[in-house]
């Protein structure tokens, strides 16, 4: 009786004190109305890197879509992209003049543009930035996109003399050859060659942004973003960093002295998740105004599509099939063609329940010079195009076997696919290997699932697999991202040896074309020859999830590149009243 | 809190190691305590080699992984260069272990702004915070209820306490922060007051990662005590205290439990070593930024210093905590001698 009285008191104790650690500790919904004061504009965001942290803020380092959606906003780019993609100038004062047929771009740079600590954004600072980028002490993973740069490729094979040292700089230098400051307000680049996507490019990727040389100079390539929060915060765009802790909070705070209209928000906490449901359940509990939440096939996603404040998107992302043009038997046409089309994308986005938009475009859509009238390989357009061909398939492997197998299918050189091993790629791949034997009955077809960090070292380590899944999203939205970077021979990405004369030329005067529609039309014939030749086996269109609090928050979105536009920061999105 | 932690959990570890081994020597005697700091040396070269090896067959590479579909084959001889991965395996790991002798971690591969020191000083604080507080919780709770279920054994009580101790060890915690979560949320969207699901450092985001960590190892310790102490109860120096008419409460504390407490000690000190970068799940599902997590996606990445800097970090704590065990040894029963 007296133990049955003590549990009975011990249970009520713990209920109190549980009772009081929830009122003290809880959040509370947000209101409505318009536009909140000054000292209540601040959201929190998630982000969803899968790492306890961003990777890098460092712009002339930054390889990721996280890291760039954290440092766009902090440091200042020449131009930017609306939510229609179309090129905003921004730290430019408008359109680049473009002279010598293509060869030569002139940027004029706003007056009067500081850093918080006041020091002066010019065209210095740009030329620094970019001659920074491409320096091979700098070691970037994106140098790459300033090739189009006259002698870029070249400064950046470059050696590096110290690289141990605290400041490494190469005794080379592309400033004053084909990067050169005229005046401060003065920036000209000569290209290698007249090409087209070179705005694209710095419009839309992080290594063009400016970059802070007193900081990097008095702390060193490693050292200085650490020094960003030092003295109430730093940065040159609408806002600067005030918190970094490296254990999932990265705070932007408005930076008052920005030379525009400045964001109606004060602060945007980014809240930095390893885990999408975390995010989501963290957003259903009150702790972020943004959630990033899972993609199909998570049992989440199922419930939050049916939410009002569910937002999805098509992004500039696909996932395809990249055979290897050098390996049999995808060095012959016929069996690259059969195993195209023995694939039903509808019926491979039912496995993955809608974890994308069943496609067999290669330029996706909503991506400027997107070919809306594409044909499939068995001439097909439309959804109906998505739709697998079995008795086409089967013929055209049957003419292989033919030629190339002594007429049995079963003698011909075994098909090994290779995907990663997450459950969606793993229920994917096995839905293939049933399609092909289907299809095409008796061909010798096996799938390997691998983890991601395996898949990019095989398919990027110089002899990439017979037959590989992949996705790519988009670095910049230009048909040239997803046409010539793939497919032209000598491309550092094109690992599958693609190489179709008649598309190359196309694909070549294409990236020179100065003209913008037909540029386009000449990227659309150039995609039409790559369908038909089987360059990817494009599978579908990546969706992006989120939720937000649109009861608390005004004007969120992110675009189909999978960030939030800086005009959307500065001038949409608020917090109510 | 999570602050204050981060500063203070250093100073007190490096303490907590000082005191640890003032008091070995003392209780154990200068030999001991060198054999098993020269033990550690060999420790620590065996670990770090073997993951070593492991990493340099292993496939996949730090600098594929980080460029990924930014490859260029400039970049990636850099990067190859810069991280001295172009030399021989051998070269790698001598350069490994001459930088080890200066307490020289190096380099995180992925985020090579930050030094392995730097991140394992980063996310150790939250790790032994979760992992720590969660095993001592554990204790608390799980012993003296396997205490009580062996006194009480075959009674209801004991059927209570089992029961309950069976269920939470068949329930891993990714299947009870979940249920966790839906609570919560649900708490939330009426209105009520709801404890955090993500983050860490304040006091709403620790409860629960602790907790829910402890339930589900207590049961273990339940177990444990419950079995030990059944033993020891009956031994017949157990029934000769009770002949002699000592009080039943001294006689199980003090006789019995005393007695109990060797295969216990046994295990938490190991538990303890391992609940700080084994608390990966909970990390995960709680958000929290803790080594575990980090050392997950460093395999993933192929960041070998990062993996490498909590192997040793382990191995250390693992020593360490051995030799902390044997000091509880003598203390628990002093028949136990060093040798």
């Amino acid at each position: 009786m007296r133990s049955r009285k003590t549990i009975m008191f011990t249970l009520v104790t713990m209920a109190s004190v549980l009772v009081m650690v929830l009122t003290a500790c809880g959040g509370s919904t947000g209101g409505t109305g318009a536009q909140a004061p000054d000292s209540k504009q601040v959201i929190s965001v998630s982000l969803v890197p899968a790492a306890n942290d961003i990777r890098r803020l460092d712009p002339q380092k930054i390889t990721d879509l996280y890291s760039f959606s954290a440092a766009q906003p902090v440091f200042p780019g020449l131009y930017t992209y609306d939510n229609d993609y179309k090129i905003i100038p921004w730290a430019a004062q408008a359109l680049p003049t473009v002279t010598d047929g293509g060869l030569t771009y002139t940027f004029k740079i706003r007056p009067g543009l500081k850093w918080s600590d006041g020091t002066p954004i010019d065209a210095n600072t740009f030329a620094y930035s970019w001659n920074r980028g491409l320096d091979p002490c700098t070691t970037s993973g994106a140098a790459s996109y300033l090739y189009p740069i006259k002698g870029a490729a070249a400064f950046n094979q470059g050696t590096c003399p110290d690289a141990n040292a605290t400041n490494p700089v190469s005794t080379d230098t592309l400033i004053g050859k084909s990067i050169v400051v005229t005046d401060p307000q003065t920036l000209t680049v000569t290209l290698e060659k007249p090409f087209a996507y070179f705005l694209p490019t710095v419009a839309a990727t992080a290594v063009v942004l400016a970059s802070p040389k007193q900081l990097i100079e008095k702390y060193g390539i490693k050292e200085w973003t650490e020094h960003l929060t030092d003295n109430g915060g730093f940065g040159g765009n609408l806002f600067k960093v005030t918190i970094w802790d490296h254990k999932g909070n990265l705070q932007l705070t408005r930076n008052d002295g920005f030379w525009g209209t400045k964001p109606k928000l004060r602060q945007i906490n980014f809240k930095i998740y390893k885990d999408a449901d975390t995010s989501y359940n963290s957003y259903l509990n009150g702790q972020v105004d943004v959630g990033i939440a899972g993609l199909p096939p998570t049992a989440t996603y199922q419930q939050m599509k049916t939410r009002s404040d569910f937002h999805q998107s098509d992004n500039l992302a696909t996932s395809y099939l990249g055979p290897n043009w050098a390996k049999p038997p995808f060095d012959d046409l016929a069996a690259r063609q059969a195993f195209a089309l023995a694939v039903d994308r509808d019926a491979l986005n039912a496995v993955a329940q809608g974890a994308g938009t069943p496609t067999y475009h290669i330029v996706p859509k909503g991506q400027p010079g997107y070919f809306d009238g594409l044909k499939n390989i068995d001439g097909k357009t439309g959804t109906a195009a998505n739709k697998a061909n079995d008795a086409m398939a089967k013929q055209l492997i049957t003419d292989y076997a033919n030629r190339k197998c002594g007429g049995d299918i079963t003698k011909c050189p075994k098909v090994t696919y290779e995907t990663s091993n997450t459950p969606s790629n793993i229920a994917g791949s096995q839905a293939l290997l049933q399609m092909w034997k289907t299809a095409m009955p008796g061909y010798p077809v096996a799938i390997s699932n691998v983890d991601f960090g395996t898949l990019i070292n095989d398919v990027y380590s110089g002899s990439a697999p017979q037959l590989f899944g992949i996705g790519w999203i988009v670095d910049y939205p230009d048909p040239q991202d997803w046409l010539s970077l793939q497919f032209l021979p000598g491309s550092s990405v094109n690992v599958q040896n693609i190489n179709y004369a008649p598309a190359n030329d196309l694909m070549n005067q294409a990236d020179i074309e100065q003209d913008q529609t037909k540029r386009f039309q000449l990227y659309n014939q150039a995609e039409q020859m790559m369908v038909d030749q089987v360059g990817w086996i494009v599978t579908n269109q990546q969706i992006a999830v989120w939720l937000f609090n649109g009861s608390k928050v005004a004007g969120y979105r992110q675009n189909t590149s999978g960030y939030t536009a800086l005009t959307d920061w500065q001038s949409t999105i608020y917090v109510k009243g | 809190m999570g602050d204050f932690l981060s500063g203070a959990v250093p100073v007190i570890l490096g303490l907590a190691v000082l005191a640890l081994l003032v008091l070995a020597t003392l209780r154990l005697g200068i030999r001991f305590v060198i054999r098993r700091l020269v033990g550690l040396v060999f420790v620590i070269i065996g670990v770090t080699f073997i993951t070593f090896i492991m990493g340099y067959f292993a496939p996949g590479n730090a600098v594929y992984t980080q460029l990924g579909q930014h490859y260029t084959k400039e970049a990636y001889d850099h990067l190859t260069q810069f991280y001295g991965l172009n030399l021989p395996w051998y070269q790698q790991y001598l350069n490994f272990l001459a930088r080890l002798l200066h307490f020289d971690l190096g380099y995180s591969f992925i985020n090579e702004a930050d030094s392995v020191w730097t991140i394992l000083g980063r996310y150790v604080p939250a790790s032994a915070v979760l992992g720590i507080g969660g095993v001592v919780l554990a204790v608390l709770v799980g012993v003296p209820l396997g205490v009580i279920a062996a006194v009480r054994a075959r009674t209801r009580v004991d059927g209570t306490v089992q029961g309950v101790a069976l269920v939470l060890f068949a329930l891993p915690s990714f299947v009870i922060i979940p249920l966790f979560d839906l609570v919560m949320v649900w708490l939330h969207s009426q209105g009520l007051p709801s404890l955090a699901v993500s983050g860490w450092g304040t006091l709403d985001t620790m409860i629960a990662p602790i907790v829910i960590f402890s339930a589900s190892i207590f049961a273990f310790y339940v177990r444990l005590t419950r079995s030990s102490m059944l033993e020891v109860l009956g031994q017949d120096y157990v029934r000769t205290a009770r002949a002699k008419g000592i009080h039943e409460r001294m006689v199980i504390w003090r006789h019995a439990f005393r007695n109990a407490l060797i295969p216990l000690l046994t295990a938490v000190g190991p538990a303890l070593a391992f609940a700080v970068v084994g608390v990966f799940v909970v990390e995960l599902l709680f958000n929290i930024p803790g080594i575990g997590t980090e050392t997950i996606a460093a395999i993933t990445q192929r960041d070998f210093p990062v993996v490498q800097g909590t192997v040793i970090l382990l191995a250390v704590t693992i020593v360490f905590m051995n030799l902390l065990t044997d000091i509880a040894y003598g203390f628990a029963d002093p028949r136990i001698k060093t040798e």
